[in-house]
């Protein structure tokens, strides 16, 4: 529990359904400036407090977990290391991967729960044979379907996604409303929730990693410098905003080269990429599509989907759009989609 | 596995305690009719008023002190932070700046040190403990000096219930001319504490640790001890606390104390009873178990040990689960549980802190309660190292 209306709500009609059901709020996460820790944002006290409250008012009992260790060795630290490579990394998917449904399910088995819930906008359908489906949400302007591809059909079993089964936030703040809840109306948080309000990623790389973020070059297609960034880890690729007066045509961040501390930029047309090269695959199913199946790619976080033709590979899979996908950004996720049932995905490779 | 019933068996008398029939009785009235400002001229002030001083006079014999040397304050840390600051303070204007205390003092002593040193311009330096917790005289001797302001040791430690020796160091620090302070909130109650016989110059209490109110709290200062007030207003508590003083809260403490005090010839034998048998039967029960703290030195009603190969709160969760309160020693803000600081300092490995359990008997604890941890314990040990890799 965040805190947040979502998790509350889904908390409540877990115990609706008859669940036994215990509250718990991760501290993931500590703000350094005193003033963060006590206000706005998430792990924070007023967080916390929230979530309590709403346990309170549902009458489950709530707990507070330390997940500071893991949470940083799992998802903060790799989040740098990604940004100080020049590459744009979508940390939700490992912290649902190796947190969530990683170290809270392992420490939710211990203590004799079946299942976790959450308050994901997904899906998760059951066959006849026991096997998991994770589908999108029915509200698609919320669905979240694409940072849980990562999870198999042991974390599907385990997931309870009661959120995702609704078509708006507002039949959610409804529910929320029925049940007195006091977050009720608490805005949505859509910040990575350790970077902060107002805080960018790269603020986040330029604390722990001083050195990797650092003045360098924006330079053309031809490698003629147009312009100086204040810091790869301030750029990602598709991005326009932020490049400075470089010329009157817009430009776009086609390509961060970490090696040389360099911003590529080009024109729009220069951002289509025919296909794609995706690493440390995961398929719900446990089982690769085949060579040439067409399914739909999303590229990036509530992206639209990419007709495309599935290769496997060494590394993870190959991807060949029908049509040039834009501003594919190395370190995000491909998440594979037929209509809407998630087959799988990957971490996009540079090359 | 899950089953909240709540037959509850609490084991976790450190924590807080229920408050004693005796002590509810006696505040009532102070909470009903009697609920003037004990500082008013007319008689329903002068109720309150006599509330406080014959609580005042009960509570300084409970614990060999004079009335006028008593300080009600709102807590044990409010208590802690009076004596440290107030104290400090008070000595700086002689030119006494350092301040001795382990760091296995409460949060409110240690961390009222460490604010002192931070921005106040007094020298903290830390005394070293043995594994069990104990600080040696000797250790204290050598580090006294004529800018010493005071020397910080509790009576018995809140975790690992590690009895100091507080007495000899405090004649030490006498023939210096030293202040010496005691949080004495988990003694009281427990082991016989006599401010006189200890020789302290400062001494803190706190309520609800023995059948009180929470919300109220004590200090003892020596007849002659300066002390510079932390809170400023009406001048209450011979300027040393000021702010209405809180009857029902005094007389409820009190009413507690000459209970506690009252049953020390007698409670204190139970509960180590209880204590030695749980640890007897748990040592048989489960293995790679260590006990925490002095093996004889220590508060009759407490036991911590360590588990090796378990983090403290999965266990507890699961205790929870059975009905059984313990702790694992000291928890933060959030209500999240850290590896103990007092092991810590202990010199107690991660692996062994990490697997720290507080079991805390009571007035109200039977040998039901010991067999319920006898019986729930053991196997959720076993479950709780199976799942670990």
């Amino acid at each position: 529990m965040s805190g947040g209306v979502d998790s509350s709500v889904a908390a409540a009609l877990a115990v609706r359904e008859g669940h036994e059901v215990v509250g718990a709020t991760l501290k993931q996460w500590e703000f350094p400036e005193e003033e963060a820790r006590l206000t706005k944002g998430c792990c924070t006290l007023d967080a916390v407090a929230d979530a309590r409250r709403a346990a309170d008012v549902i009458g489950i009992p709530h707990y507070t977990f330390d997940f500071r260790e893991t949470f940083a060795a799992q998802v903060v630290d790799p989040f740098v290391d990604d940004y100080a490579k020049g590459l744009t990394p979508n940390p939700c998917i490992r912290c649902n991967e190796l947190v969530r449904f990683g170290a809270l399910a392992d420490k939710a088995r211990m203590l004799g729960f079946d299942g976790i819930v959450t308050g994901h906008y997904a899906r998760v359908v059951s066959e006849a044979d026991g096997r998991k489906r994770l589908l999108r949400a029915r509200n698609a302007d919320k669905d979240q379907s694409y940072v849980l591809y990562a999870l198999g059909q042991s974390a599907l079993a385990m997931a309870f996604f009661p959120i995702g089964e609704h078509s708006s936030k507002d039949e959610v703040r409804a529910i929320a409303r029925d049940h007195a809840l006091p977050n009720a109306d608490r805005e949505d948080s859509l910040e990575v929730c350790f970077v902060g309000e107002g805080r960018r990623p790269g603020d986040v790389v330029a604390e722990k990693v001083p050195v990797a973020v650092r003045r360098g070059p924006i330079v053309d297609d031809a490698g003629a410098v147009v312009g100086e960034h204040r810091g790869l880890a301030y750029y990602t690729v598709g991005q326009r905003r932020g490049l400075g007066s470089i010329s009157t045509e817009p430009h776009y961040v086609t390509r961060i080269d970490a090696d040389r501390n360099a911003i590529v930029v080009g024109t729009e047309e220069s951002l289509g990429r025919c296909e794609l090269r995706a690493q440390r695959p995961r398929f719900v199913s446990g089982d690769r599509p085949g060579d040439g199946e067409r399914l739909d790619a999303v590229v990036r976080y509530r992206g639209e989907p990419v007709p495309a033709a599935f290769f496997g590979s060494e590394e993870g899979f190959r991807l060949e759009f029908e049509r040039p996908a834009r501003a594919i950004a190395p370190g995000q996720a491909a998440v594979l989609y037929r209509g809407d049932e998630v087959i799988g995905g990957g971490t996009i490779t540079g090359r | 596995m899950r089953s909240y019933h709540y037959l509850m068996h609490y084991l976790d008398y450190a924590a807080t305690s229920p408050i004693l029939p005796e002590a509810r009785e006696a505040m009532l009235p102070f909470l009903t009719d009697a609920w003037g400002n004990p500082s008013s001229i007319y008689s329903r002030g002068r109720e309150a008023r006599k509330g406080i001083d014959e609580a005042r006079e009960k509570l300084a014999l409970a614990i060999g002190a004079s009335p006028e040397e008593i300080v009600f304050t709102g807590g044990g840390t409010e208590a802690d932070n009076l004596a440290v600051k107030g104290a400090a303070w008070a000595q700086a204007s002689q030119g006494r700046r350092h301040i001795l205390l382990p760091k296995i003092e409460h949060h409110a002593v240690l961390d009222s040190a460490t604010w002192l040193s931070a921005s106040q311009g007094f020298e903290v330096e830390i005394l070293p403990v043995d594994e069990t917790g104990f600080v040696s005289p000797s250790e204290v001797g050598q580090r006294l000096r004529d800018d010493t302001a005071l020397v910080c040791l509790m009576l018995a430690n809140n975790e690992i219930g590690t009895i100091e020796p507080v007495a000899e160091i405090a004649a030490l620090c006498r023939d210096r001319g030293v202040l010496l302070f005691t949080d004495a909130v988990q003694a009281l109650g427990k082991i016989d504490v006599d401010v006189r016989g200890l020789g302290v110059d400062l001494a803190a209490f706190s309520a609800h640790k023995i059948g009180g109110p929470k919300g109220t709290g004590a200090l003892y200062v020596r007849r002659g001890v300066k002390l510079i007030p932390t809170t400023h207003g009406g001048g209450q508590e011979r300027g040393r606390r000021s702010g209405t003083e809180n009857p029902a809260g005094a007389v409820g403490f009190a009413a507690a104390a000459e209970i506690v005090t009252g049953e020390l010839e007698t409670e204190p034998d139970r509960w180590r009873g209880l204590r030695d048998r749980m640890w007897a039967g748990l040592r048989d029960l489960i293995g790679d178990l260590r006990l925490n703290g002095h093996a004889s030195e220590r508060l009759p009603h407490n036991l911590n040990i360590s588990v090796r190969g378990v983090v403290g709160e999965d266990v507890l969760l699961m205790l929870d689960a059975k009905g059984i309160c313990a702790s694992t020693g000291s928890a933060c803000q959030s209500g999240s549980v850290e590896p103990s600081y007092v092991l810590g300092a202990c010199g107690i490995p991660k692996a062994w802190a990490q697997g720290a359990l507080r079991l805390t008997v009571g007035r109200g604890t039977t040998d039901s309660d010991i067999d319920a941890v006898l019986n729930e314990l053991p196997p959720i040990v076993e479950r709780v190292r199976s799942f670990k890799r």
